[in-house]
């Protein structure tokens, strides 16, 4: 007994682990259909957070946050990877010491909370005189992103063959084209992983965008934050959920996908 | 006809881009751009064609008076010379790449037609600032926020369409051979405007005070912080008397030190379970390890939020505590030592799969085979684990503690929606340096120097035990 204890603990550690992980999820699903609005209090099951999600001025505030907050990480992740594709490619042919430099300043703002990187961005701007608004809160996101971008497609760099490019080269292939043809396609997983976290960053920061943008504008994690003094709308929560579960549903297909093709491999 | 065709594959990209840039400069007296605006509403976009078609403009306001202008003499000046231009830049432009061999000759053509953009640039500029005269505002009885032209998005496209048609052109005229090299430039400037100068600010801007000639040296920030008052505080459920700013960041330490050695106790464990059940499945990475991460796609302080709602006092687990006969509880009492125990755990929460992803990575790359051979040698599995595994997995730790302990510091979030009673430095810092007040502004601005320090001697104390990693100090 004691050792079909010992064999299962484990498995009763991981569980009990993420039970407490899931929980606050789990609430939080479970009261998106809740009938009594703003409350933590259960007064029925309803639809109508999700049928409704829009709708409504509750609805529309929602709404015009998650577009800003989709807008604005979609031009940060699109331009900070583009950014770092060309730097990643610059910097892999500098000489050892500069790229080393180089490197070890990306490294900065990497390990930086985002705090003080979000009060750095605030005084830079005030510094050249630019007023906050919708174009800093997007640039402060650009350069947040940037060497996260940088990081994840650099290790793709090392690992390419140099030999490869040159190759190309001589076989009668013109840089654009070796960049093109060569080069990119073997950094596709490094780029493809840096758009998903430059994505994923952007839209779930809140520290970066609450120094660096004017009243005017709303993210959804400030949104969230602001809602958080006055009662959460269960709106938000029916948002979220959806959210959560739309990347839930991504990962197992992609997780699908990926078994299938093992299998298929082993026979 | 063959030959064209095969001269302009053989253009080089530089050359490329010019003559597009040409060609677009060229197309743009047909792009509208101008965007008029009367009183506070857009009421007609033009391009430089339309200003010589249509330069009568006609309207009525809606209270009273009306608007009329004349654009004639403007746009006919203004088209004739833009065509003059884009004309000459584009002539250039695709003759010298097209029907000159002499390098020589190219680079001159290169730097012609550089200065044709640069003076297409200048005329749309001038075009923009001279499009509503100072008489015109004067005979409609507008003043120049009502009256006014702005640039259209496809106006915008043009500037910098024609920025790059000049960087290319300065490129070609100074005939540099191009190498991948020159790709990470714009990097090395993008460092020094977003990385260094930025935090170089932050040491400037706690002793200088922003006002309307420049800077100015002030210590009005260190005085405001040195001369706050004693107040009374609670640590665990006791009654402290401390200076109000020093107890906020006692504070910000307390959670922060409690919250990186939660997430190290719960989750060195964990990412030792799930690592060794990777290996012997012999798996490349383990799904259970997605579980873990996948929390930290839901919004944190939605979840925190959630945590609030269940422990509350009419919450999820007090409703259930009285619908089996029991007392309700008071989890979330101001100033209680069960509160403050809350809000870390809450905090190990959310930063567990920060410390578990590293730690883990490491983990599953140390070769079983060494934990045989230890055995072999004759260690029990505890000095395995000591003298062995533990050291070998200490850069993980390291980078779990990094990603864990400033950010929990920082992050006053969480603290802030479980406990508002109690000040962390970044809510303080944040309604200092986002308020009105100067002063307090000046105060924030000390504070993130503050912590900018922080920030880097915590680097500094785990780069250290990085390099001598074998010794198997413990981090902390």
């Amino acid at each position: 007994m004691t050792r079909f204890l010992k064999r299962l603990l484990p498995d009763i550690y991981i569980g009990l682990v993420l039970f407490i992980l899931y929980l606050p999820i789990l609430v939080l699903i479970v009261f998106s259909f809740n009938k009594v609005p703003k409350s933590y209090v259960w007064g029925g099951f309803t639809l109508r957070n999700y049928t409704s999600l829009f709708s409504g001025t509750e609805g529309q505030q929602i709404l015009d946050a998650l577009l800003t907050t989709l807008k604005v990480a979609g031009i940060a992740a699109v331009v900070s990877t583009l950014f770092g594709v060309i730097s990643c490619l610059g910097i892999a042919y500098l000489n050892k010491k500069l790229s080393n430099v180089v490197m070890n300043m990306t490294y900065i703002p990497n390990v930086m909370p985002e705090l003080v990187l979000g009060i750095a961005f605030m005084l830079l701007f005030s510094f050249l005189g630019v007023a906050k608004g919708q174009f800093t809160l997007i640039l402060a996101h650009i350069a947040f992103c940037v060497p996260f971008a940088i990081l994840s497609i650099s290790p793709k760099m090392k690992q390419l063959d140099k030999n490869l490019a040159e190759a190309a080269m001589d076989l009668g292939a013109t840089q654009w084209q070796t960049i093109r043809l060569v080069i990119i396609p073997e950094l596709m997983p490094g780029i493809v992983s840096a758009l998903m976290l430059t994505f994923t960053l952007s839209v779930d920061d809140y520290l970066i965008s609450n120094f660096n943008v004017d009243a005017t504008i709303q993210t959804l994690p400030m949104a969230i934050y602001a809602q958080t003094k006055l009662g959460v709308s269960s709106k938000m929560n029916a948002l979220t959920a959806l959210l959560f579960i739309a990347i839930f549903v991504l990962l197992l297909l992609s997780n699908i996908k990926s078994f299938k093709k093992d299998s298929k491999k082993a026979k | 006809m063959n030959e064209l065709k095969a001269k302009l594959k053989l253009m080089p990209g530089h050359a490329v881009i010019m003559c597009i840039a040409a060609i677009v400069s060229l197309a743009s007296i047909f792009i509208p751009m101008f965007d008029l605006r009367v009183a506070f509403q857009s009421r007609r976009v033009y391009s430089l064609f339309t200003l010589l078609l249509q330069p009568k403009f006609h309207t009525q306001l809606p209270r009273s008076g009306s608007v009329d202008l004349n654009f004639q003499m403007f746009g006919a000046w203004v088209f004739t010379a833009t065509i003059i231009i884009s004309v000459a830049a584009l002539t250039l432009a695709l003759g010298y790449q097209l029907y000159t061999d002499n390098a020589k000759k190219k680079r001159w053509g290169c730097l012609a037609v550089m200065v044709l953009f640069i003076a297409r640039l200048i005329m749309h500029v001038v075009t923009l600032s001279n499009f509503i005269t100072k008489q015109m505002i004067a005979d409609n009885g507008l003043n120049d926020k009502s009256l006014l032209v702005a640039q259209s998005f496809l106006g915008n496209l043009l500037v910098i369409i024609l920025f790059i048609g000049i960087v290319a052109s300065l490129y070609g005229a100074l005939g540099i051979h191009f190498t991948l090299k020159y790709l990470s430039y714009p990097y090395m400037f993008w460092i020094v405007l977003f990385t260094i100068l930025p935090l170089v600010l932050i040491l400037f801007r706690a002793f200088f005070a922003k006002t309307a000639g420049g800077y100015s040296f002030t210590l009005a920030g260190f005085d405001y912080l040195l001369s706050g008052d004693t107040v009374q505080t609670s640590f665990y459920g006791m009654k402290v008397n401390m200076q109000i700013y020093f107890s906020t960041f006692v504070r910000s330490l307390d959670y922060a030190v409690w919250t990186t050695i939660g997430c190290f106790a719960i989750g060195y464990p964990l990412s030792y379970i799930l690592a060794e059940r990777t290996k012997r499945l012999h798996k490349s990475s383990s799904k259970l390890l997605l579980l873990f991460v996948l929390p930290m796609w839901m919004n944190t302080m939605l979840r925190t939020y959630a945590w609030r709602a269940l422990l509350s006092d009419s919450g999820v687990i007090n409703n259930l505590i009285t619908k089996f006969g029991g007392q309700p509880v008071e989890f979330l009492k101001s100033g209680s030592l069960t509160l403050d125990i809350i809000v870390k755990i809450v905090m190990i929460t959310d930063f567990l799969p920060y410390m578990i992803l590293p730690i883990y990575s490491v983990l599953v790359k140390i070769d079983s085979s060494l934990s045989q051979a230890a055995a072999d040698l004759g260690a029990n599995r505890v000095q395995t684990f000591t003298k062995v595994i533990f050291p070998l997995s200490l850069p993980g730790v390291i980078s779990g503690v990094q990603m864990v302990f400033m950010p929990s510091m920082t992050f006053y979030m969480i603290p802030d929606i479980i406990d508002p009673s109690k000040i962390t430095v970044g809510k303080l810092i944040e309604t200092f340096i986002l308020g009105e007040n100067l002063k307090l502004q000046q105060a924030g601005n000390v504070m993130s120097l503050i912590l900018l320090i922080f920030v880097v001697i915590s680097m500094g104390v785990l780069r250290n035990q990085d390099k001598d990693a074998g010794n198997g100090g413990m981090v902390l």
